[in-house]
């Protein structure tokens, strides 16, 4: 399992982003640390995997309604407060352009929101079957505690 | 040089590389791989497993599982007439008395409390069992730390106690209690992966010279029995197929090899079950038809009871069940590389 006080930084590690103290100190602990040498193995090939992959193109019309909008009479109105004419109007429909496309490499980068907290208690009944057969094979290994997986398997007073 | 004493001497550096290995897995097994490694430890270790086949006994369990600050308990009757006859009959608490667990030259029937047979196992294959074991004792020894904790008395009886230390951190781990004079496993405390007690269990008397009643093994008829889950026969196995293409995880935490996987059918559908381990704990990974029973969900996890954490989530068609006592976010890791899963973190 990755240290979760070196999880955070993997990234940053392999991006080249760590002060130099910071560096040194994750490239001393990866020496010694399997999983997070593991880890940071995964993401730099998560990393090519991404780059190998062309980026999927732009809807045709999305910068075109981009800068309809910025254009727009309502929207040159409020661009006045920073510039003037059409030069400002295509300069913002750019930053809008590259603070969408910023946005969206973030939340690739931080993946899709979280799926939710662990419930505590045993999961529905459809799942029974499956957590009986785990505990029984695992069970039937060596320096297995059978009765305590049996037990656990089976604490719903064995419904078949 | 003729093509026959070519051939003899690829077969003799064939033989001569084998027999490297496997004085390297054997030392690998039996020595010390480190500073601090106990090779008593790994023994006396050792021992108690070959002695769960080798010695009769009577007794009875006392069983603990602590999970939301409780602690949940159990009581037992245990027989085992060596090799391989043993039979798990509980008593108490009243809802689990007369459920029970015998298994008998590899076939495996447990009964619930009604006496209904809720599972039947057949040998699966016969003899690899042995290969299977000898490869997790290998991984074991890779991926633990065997450590003597001392001495102390269960049952009455004199016990030495080691300790499997995962060597990477987070890793559930055990601590045994092994009788000095059969090498027999007294009691034993499953920690999990945040190092909290999870599981004990305990013998509160023990038999070493038992006699046993043709009656201690019988079951009761179980008529019109419906097993429920199910593993085909061995003559039956061929002639099954799965009806997908299983899915497999491209993730497993460090020090977890694939072990094995077998179909089984629960009331007649069919399903897969991949299981994993480090050599000492187990991952299960259930692969299934989405059926009405299937998780509506995206996921659902859920832990406590002493089982660990399960992990349940549908894509492609099937259903899947990730049960592990892992950490929440390992589960997950291992769930998002099943192909079509890719969005669980």
């Amino acid at each position: 399992m990755v240290c979760p006080e070196f999880a955070e930084r993997l990234s940053a590690y392999l991006d080249g982003e760590l002060g130099e103290d910071e560096r040194e100190g994750m490239a001393a602990h990866l020496t010694a640390c399997a999983a997070c040498r593991v880890a940071l193995a995964a993401l730099a090939r998560l990393g090519d995997l991404l780059r190998a992959t062309p980026a999927p193109p732009l809807g045709e019309d999305l910068a075109p309604g981009l800068l309809a909008q910025v254009t727009a009479p309502e929207a040159r109105l409020r661009l006045r407060w920073f510039g003037h004419g059409r030069r400002t109007a295509v300069a913002a429909a750019g930053l809008v352009l590259v603070l969408a496309g910023a946005s969206a490499l973030l939340l690739w980068r931080a993946g899709p929101p979280e799926p939710g907290p662990v419930m505590a208690g045993r999961p529905p009944a459809a799942a029974e079957p499956y957590l009986r057969e785990h505990a029984v094979y695992a069970a039937g290994q060596p320096l297995a505690d059978r009765s305590s997986l049996l037990l656990t398997s089976f604490g719903r007073g064995a419904e078949r | 040089m003729n093509a026959a004493r070519c051939r003899a001497r690829q077969g003799r550096r064939v033989r001569i590389a084998a027999g490297i290995a496997a004085a390297l897995a054997w030392t690998l097994l039996l020595g010390g791989t480190g500073a601090g490694e106990a090779p008593a430890a790994w023994d006396l270790l050792f021992r108690a497993i070959a002695a769960d086949r080798k010695v009769s006994y009577r007794g009875t369990q006392e069983t603990e599982l602590f999970a939301g600050g409780e602690a949940r308990r159990s009581q037992s009757l245990v027989l085992h007439r060596a090799p391989d006859v043993l039979r798990i009959e509980y008593v108490a608490p009243p809802p689990l008395a007369g459920l029970v667990v015998q298994e008998e030259s590899g076939l495996q029937r447990i009964l619930n409390p009604a006496g209904e047979l809720v599972r039947a196992a057949h040998p699966w294959r016969p003899g690899q069992g042995e290969g299977l074991q000898a490869r997790r004792l290998l991984l074991l020894r890779v991926n633990y730390r065997a450590e003597l904790q001392g001495r102390g008395t269960v049952a009455g009886r004199p016990a030495a106690a080691a300790a499997l230390v995962p060597r990477a951190a987070g890793n559930p781990w055990r601590k045994l209690w092994v009788d000095e004079a059969t090498a027999l496993i007294l009691q034993n405390e499953g920690y999990d992966a945040t190092g909290r007690l999870a599981t004990r269990s305990r013998f509160t008397a023990i038999d070493f010279a038992p006699r046993f009643r043709p009656t201690d093994f019988a079951l009761p008829a179980a008529a019109g029995a419906d097993p429920g889950m199910v593993h085909p026969g061995p003559g039956e196995r061929e002639a099954q197929r799965l009806p997908f293409d299983p899915l497999l995880p491209g993730y497993l935490p460090p020090g977890y090899v694939f072990e094995e996987g077998h179909l089984m059918e629960h009331h007649g559908v069919p399903a897969l079950h991949l299981a994993f381990t480090d050599g000492l704990n187990t991952l299960s990974l259930f692969e299934a038809g989405a059926t009405a029973s299937a998780p509506a969900e995206a996921l659902s996890m859920h832990q406590g009871d002493g089982f660990g954490m399960v992990l349940r989530w549908a894509a492609r068609g099937l259903a899947f069940t990730l049960v592990g006592d892992l950490p929440a976010g390992e589960l997950r890791k291992i769930a998002g590389s099943v192909p079509g899963a890719e969005g669980i973190r």
